[in-house]
């Protein structure tokens, strides 16, 4: 994953951060604890559709949070110490405006009881959830350690120390939120002093954003009075200078924890960075432009600060700070995407989809059980139509929000692969119309979905990453990676045709019916064409991007060797059935092999620790890619008993093979 | 009679199925072993052992038990075979066509492989910003570059390619002569990568020259890393004479020869060609992600000169230069630590090859003919369940 390699540079970075001050949650005195949650729905849609720079990219703040929920959490939600359960965006305002309440949620998901014996804790299960209260305590043997294992080799890490490792940057992170507003909460004594008494229109304490207003006039005063202590003024300039300078290092000290929320759009169109407060104060004082908009911002957030408690100024003041995001956002042009992101994720495509895929799975057992029920046919096609519906939407709505082609990352991979062999299953179901093809579309779609969503929640990262600078090219990912994602789809479709075949063949499932395993032979081979034409260009097309790109067609990179292996099987299982060395039997366990070779060349290469494409973490992969073997060597062996121990049905023997059987009426005969 | 028959026979075999399947079955094994082989010994050892060699010794338990035909040899075969079995089973008809084409397409990649593979050159030119090259080097080839020392007059220059003795195993020797050099050149005890290091006291005085000694080191993983060493003695011809030194990739200094009453410096170094024309890097630009340290582009803008003309060139990743047969990729950068104003340099990677843009060619005419086939297969298969529906 390379955002959780991400995070343990952050996390080396961040250990130095973390460990100096103590949070502000912890330690200071924040707004009531005991208030209710005054996050209304408007509220919640307010803040959720705050653009915010992250990872690179424009994102709504709803995403930002729901991935730093996730990432924590093992899952998009929190519940409260009521029990009430609360959504990425309103944690994430509990975090901001309510630090001390926030920190007694459990939030901080723990996987392996071995980190709680390393931080000295008592566990109380294997598998739990902490809150920051229960782990502050340990917050300097957390982070001492985490930077102790970062300094170790990858391989050598164990699973506890690379858990450790993301729980200090979890905790690291959830740290600089709840101090993110620090700066609004404690404004800045001026004293009796009179000079800058007059520069604030004789407040006596100022907030960062009078000071941030005030930044020109006050550089101008200090610089006069430097110039004026340096000439051998009186003790009055001396002590006015120490003044100004302490008032400087107050708002520095307090501004130097604002780092974590890049929110506010900067001035010049060219700048492509966005700022957080502290590097809009940092640039406020550079004089870099007029960042008067900019300031507004932050006097939006003292704002909220201040009404925190009061849920209708609270509500006008997170008005107030939208509209003044958004609009700077907007003016540069990078607004566009925000709501139909935020629409995407409420949309909520792929776990939709997956609840629907299982319904639609009982509705084709039921429809085993009455074949012939016109309405229950109609119904489970609509059924299993729908959710492949939704599965293509979402991934058309991620191409259209990130303006690529529907494959750029492993998370992609699952649901594009997923995509293909649930339409491709339903192209057969509509060809052969015999309900298996419809049943394994049903099976594959709920798989797929549950895949790519456990893998989203493994990574617990933005799965919409900015692309590096070698990728960036969507001719070659919409041509290259497209098809030969396409390739490994009709792999693993002709696997699970042919894992039907066999486990029927081998239980002894329709014994008398030829015509049964006749078509799931045809189907498997003909879903294997298919493969074998995305497959083999798509690989080749890879070798030429390659070749325009680096100046070498082929690299031997274990990924491309994955993807040769495909083609390479699917050649030998097309060539030995037409050389007619295998037959129906020959080719459905040659699939089964060719599923096998799937998962290797799209995972497996992962695990290897080298070449090129290093696009995904796989971490808990291997565990699955096992049993994933084992089971398909169980079905090999399966199917290999069955061969010795049981008559092959009758078959087809090979492509140039006559067959006049009537097979429609043989069915119809039997039926 | 029987010579024909014998030929027949063999045609048949060459041109079976069999062999076919026997090769691409080899080369999927081959292909597993190779991927397996990067994760300890680096893709340049799997590169060697597996895919450039003709023959593959492969060690089970540590063993060298199991012969097989490596990747080269396998491609070869497969070309023959895919030939033979096109001529013996051609058949006019639609139903081929697809096939056919496919298999052309196939055979088509595989002779651009074996023209690259045999014909092209590949290495890179590092410049720093300012910098201008018309010399750039492989990535792991060596040579020996025997260099004149005179300062009246241009120095003549020999050039002993890596070919000549990066075969050479220990014990082995061979001797370099030339009618018009002063001097023969005896090489020995060749190591892909190595280091020099100073004797220690009591070790074998035959291995050490003067105070240092060529210490064999373990293949890195990645090729480009090894730095070659060897031995060279120099006998002076008509006299009995003989001066040695080691000659190893990193040396600072040339080893020396006197012969004849000139002297001339022998270095080891990587195998260089020239360009047919200059390059410039005017100007190198690493561009990142905002708010990241991950980098979204790199790009070099350059100045091709020639005596005729000069023109300036913006090079970037999946845009490089291309250029009288030459073709210059945006590869790598550096120093990685660099700060803001620090001057950076840009590594280009240049390759010339004949088949340079035949993978596209073929890849047109598989697709073409794959799309043609499966697509007559589908409606003939329709054609028939429609018959059979009737």
């Amino acid at each position: 994953m390379n955002g959780k390699k991400t995070g343990l540079l952050v996390v080396a970075a961040a250990i130095c951060v973390a460990l100096s001050p103590a949070p502000v949650c912890a330690q200071e005195a924040a707004p009531s604890t005991d208030a209710p949650a005054p996050w209304s729905k408007d509220v919640l849609d307010t803040f959720s559709v705050i653009p915010i720079q992250e990872g690179g990219r424009i994102k709504p703040l709803d995403t930002y949070a729901g991935f730093q929920l996730l990432g924590s959490n093992g899952r998009r939600t929190c519940k409260t110490l009521d029990g009430e359960s609360l959504t990425p965006m309103a944690w994430m305002l509990e975090c901001l405006f309510f630090p001390e309440r926030a920190s007694q949620y459990k939030t901080f998901l723990i996987e392996n009881p071995d980190v709680l014996s390393i931080l000295g804790m008592q566990a109380t299960k294997d598998r739990d959830r902490y809150s920051y209260g229960d782990l502050e305590p340990h917050r300097t043997t957390l982070f001492q350690m985490a930077a102790q294992f970062s300094g170790m080799p990858d391989k050598s890490r164990s699973p506890a120390q690379n858990q450790l490792i993301n729980l200090a940057h979890n905790v690291s992170q959830f740290q600089q939120l709840t101090s993110y507003l620090h700066f609004a909460r404690h404004p800045f004594p001026v004293g009796d002093n009179a000079t800058l008494s007059a520069l604030f229109g004789g407040k006596e304490s100022v907030r960062l954003s009078d000071i941030l207003s005030a930044a020109a006039a006050l550089k101008a005063e200090y610089t006069r009075i430097n110039t004026a202590v340096a000439q051998g003024s009186d003790a009055a300039a001396k002590a006015d200078l120490e003044r100004i300078q302490t008032l400087i290092k107050e708002m520095d000290s307090s501004v130097g924890e604002s780092t974590a929320l890049t929110l506010i759009p900067p001035a010049h169109p060219e700048d492509k960075e966005w700022l957080s407060v502290a590097t809009l104060a940092t640039s406020v004082f550079a004089f870099k432009a007029d960042l008067g908009p900019q300031v507004e911002i932050v006097r939006a957030l003292e704002g909220l600060v201040d009404h925190a408690d009061d849920p209708a100024a609270f509500s006008q003041s997170a008005t107030a700070l939208n509209q003044s995001i958004v609009n700077l956002a907007r003016e540069r042009g990078e607004y566009d995407k925000v709501p139909m992101e935020l629409t995407y994720y409420r949309a909520d495509f792929f776990w939709n989809s997956l609840y629907l895929y299982i319904l639609s799975f009982l509705l084709v057992a039921f429809l085993w059980m009455r074949p012939k029920s016109r309405v229950l046919n109609i119904t489970t096609l609509i059924a299993v139509s729908i959710p492949t519906l939704l599965l293509v939407a979402g991934i058309t709505m991620r191409c259209i929000i990130r303006a690529r082609p529907p494959v750029t990352t492993l998370y992609e991979t699952i649901l594009f692969i997923t995509a293909v062999a649930v339409v491709v299953a339903l192209a057969i179901e509509f060809m052969y119309r015999q309900r298996i093809a419809l049943s394994l579309a049903a099976f594959l779609g709920a798989l797929g979905c549950f895949l790519a969503n456990k893998y989203e929640v493994i990574e617990g990262t933005d799965t919409m990453p900015s692309m590096i600078a070698v990728l960036d090219t969507n001719f070659w990912l919409s041509t290259h990676v497209t098809t030969v994602t396409m390739g490994y789809a009709a792999g693993l479709l002709a696997s699970a045709i042919a894992h039907v075949y066999i486990i029927s063949y081998a239980l002894g499932l329709r014994r008398k019916d030829p015509v049964f395993f006749r078509n799931l032979a045809g189907m498997t081979y003909g879903v294997l064409c298919f493969g074998l034409l995305f497959a083999t260009v798509g690989t080749v097309l890879g070798g030429i991007w390659a070749n325009y790109s680096w100046g070498r067609f082929w690299g031997w990179d274990p990924k491309e060797n994955g993807a040769l292996m495909i083609v390479l099987w699917m050649l030998i299982v097309l060539h030995a059935r037409i050389a007619r060395y295998i037959r129906d039997f020959g080719i459905v366990m040659g699939a089964v092999c060719c599923g096998m070779i799937v998962a290797f060349s799209w995972f497996g290469v992962n695990l290897l620790g080298v070449g090129l494409h290093s696009y995904g973490f796989t971490s808990g992969i291997a565990k699955a890619l096992t049993t994933f073997y084992a089971i398909e060597v169980l079905v090999l062996l399966l199917g290999g008993i069955a061969w010795v121990w049981r008559p092959v049905p009758a078959e087809t023997s090979g492509e140039e093979t006559q067959d006049t059987t009537p097979r429609k009426k043989l069915a119809s005969s039997r039926a | 009679m029987r010579t024909m028959q014998y030929l027949k026979a063999a045609y048949r075999v060459a041109a079976s199925y069999a062999v076919s399947i026997a090769i691409l079955f080899f080369l999927l094994v081959l292909t597993l072993l190779g991927t397996l082989e990067q994760i300890d010994h680096g893709l340049f050892a799997a590169q060697q052992k597996y895919f450039s060699a003709l023959f593959v010794v492969q060690e089970v338990f540590g063993h060298p038990i199991l012969p097989l035909p490596g990747v080269y040899l396998l491609l070869i075969l497969l070309f023959i075979n895919l030939t033979l079995g096109g001529i013996m089973r051609f058949r006019p008809g639609w139903s081929h066509v697809g096939v056919l084409i496919a298999h052309l397409g196939i055979l088509f990649m595989l002779l651009g492989g074996f023209v690259t593979f045999k014909y092209s050159t590949d290495g890179h030119l590092t410049l720093y910003e300012g910098e201008r090259s018309n010399e750039f080097q492989s990535y792991f080839d060596w040579e020996i570059a025997i260099t004149e020392v005179r300062t009246d007059g241009p120095a003549k220059a020999f050039i002993i390619p890596g070919a000549q003795f990066t075969h050479l195993k220990p014990g082995e020797n061979v001797t370099f002569h030339r009618d018009d050099l002063a001097f023969d050149l005896v090489l020995s005890d060749y190591a892909p990568n190595a280091e020099v290091r100073p004797a220690m006291p009591g070790s074998d005085a035959s291995k050490s020259v003067g105070n240092l000694v060529l210490q064999p080191r373990p293949l890195e993983p990645e090729g480009e890393r090894n730095v070659a060493g060897l031995r060279a003695k120099a006998a002076v011809k008509n006299e009995a004479v003989t001066q040695e030194g080691l000659l190893w990739g990193l040396s600072s200094a040339p080893f020396r020869v006197t012969a004849g009453g000139q002297a001339y410096d022998l270095t080891l170094r990587r195998r260089s060609w020239q360009l047919p024309f200059e390059v410039v890097l005017d100007d190198f630009t690493r561009e990142l992600h905002p708010g990241t340290s991950k980098p979204s582009s790199f790009s070099s803008d350059v100045t091709v000169i020639e005596p005729q003309a000069t023109q300036q060139i913006h090079i970037s990743m999946n845009k490089p230069l291309r250029y009288k047969g030459y073709t210059l990729f945006q590869a790598s950068w550096g120093p990685q630590d660099a700060g803001p104003n620090d001057r950076l340099f840009s590594t280009f990677a240049v390759v010339k090859n004949p088949a340079d843009h035949w993978p596209l060619y073929a890849c047109i005419v598989i697709t073409i003919g794959l799309l043609f086939h499966f697509c007559y297969r589908l409606i003939m298969h329709l054609r028939k369940e429609a018959r059979v529906s009737s």
